[in-house]
């Protein structure tokens, strides 16, 4: 059996970049692009690398080309350090885990490099596939923070809690980041906003600067 | 690309710099201010939201020029926008469909293409 996880792009609307300020942001999904994991049962364990992980091209061309579209960086270290930092979240709650193997492949369509939040959709997709495949429940509110734990704690990306909030939640959401909340339970007040018509009347766009 | 200002911002924040703390208490109010206008419909004042944080990001953070320019010609057609995180792709509100098309040529003109989100699952 395969299984999928999936998160998407996001923009933030308004409050950016307040959130890692003690701030409040609205932030929406872009369903439009989409990272995907698929993750399988296998006797050994495998990230199988993508884009910007590959070490063999057809020519120093293709490689430039790789380097330019993808960076220096691809998925396979955000999905070691979702890997890990899944097990310390489970350990440290007292989640036992099964012992099987898994090999775990990915793919995104998130435009790179500009701001549309391609890393922490591959981490979240990840997490996503994981929870699945050990049958364990993290609860929606935490998440957000394991996810922002994954790339400040084991990458060193600067980054704040409003992204991983958007990506885990999905839709059109409020948030709160008031001091009080994160000091005394480590995590903000998140809403979701259904807003009048939205479907006719939310109509926004986004642009992509090529590269 | 993705502007990298949030360390000296970051910097500023820890020093109590009275700008960017009162900067950072101005989106608080801002926000709510949005979320007001998304609940009860009211996008012209949502797009007025949108363009007010944008200069509150000016206030705080250098713009690079290429990202500064996509805003620009986006408000040349009478559109809101500001980033959608870092810089690179921005996101704003237009009126309708000829509106669209505007922003369309505009920003082609500057190499950028322009997409309506699809936010809610179906």
């Amino acid at each position: 059996m395969i299984i999928t996880g999936k998160a998407h792009a996001r923009a933030g609307l308004v409050g950016n970049p307040s959130d890692g300020y003690f701030g409040k942001t609205i932030s929406f999904s872009i369903r439009n692009f989409t990272a995907q994991v698929m993750l399988w049962e296998s006797p050994h364990f495998e990230i199988r690398p993508g884009h910007g992980d590959l070490a063999n091209f057809d020519s120093v061309g293709e490689f430039l080309r790789d380097v330019k579209l993808h960076g220096y960086y691809g998925g396979m270290r955000l999905i070691k350090a979702a890997v890990k930092k899944f097990h310390e979240w489970c350990l440290k709650n007292d989640k036992p885990l099964h012992d099987r193997s898994f090999t775990i492949s990915f793919e995104s369509d998130i435009p790179r490099l500009v701001g549309l939040s391609g890393s922490s959709a591959i981490i979240v997709a990840t997490l996503r596939a994981l929870m699945q495949f050990y049958d364990v429940q993290i609860p929606l509110h935490l998440l957000p923070g394991l996810t922002l734990s994954v790339e400040r704690e084991e990458l060193n990306i600067a980054a704040g809690l409003q992204d991983r909030v958007i990506q885990n939640y999905e839709g059109l959401v409020y948030m709160d980041f008031a001091k009080e909340l994160l000091d005394s339970r480590g995590y903000g007040e998140y809403e979701h906003l259904n807003p009048k018509n939205a479907r006719r009347s939310m109509s926004r766009m986004i642009r992509v600067a090529p590269r | 690309m993705s502007d990298v200002p949030h360390r000296n911002l970051r910097e500023l924040w820890n020093r109590g710099d009275e700008t960017v703390h009162k900067t950072m208490a101005d989106y608080r109010e801002l926000t709510d201010k949005g979320k007001a206008a998304i609940q009860s419909g009211d996008w012209e004042t949502l797009g007025q939201v949108v363009d007010q944080n944008f200069a509150l990001r000016q206030r705080i953070m250098n713009i690079a020029p290429e990202n500064y320019r996509m805003v620009e010609v986006a408000r040349s057609v009478g559109a809101s926008a500001h980033f959608c995180g870092s810089g690179g792709a921005i996101c704003g509100l237009y009126r309708d469909g000829s509106h669209y098309q505007k922003l369309v040529d505009a920003l082609s003109e500057i190499r950028c293409s322009v997409l309506r989100p699809l936010i809610f699952e179906d």
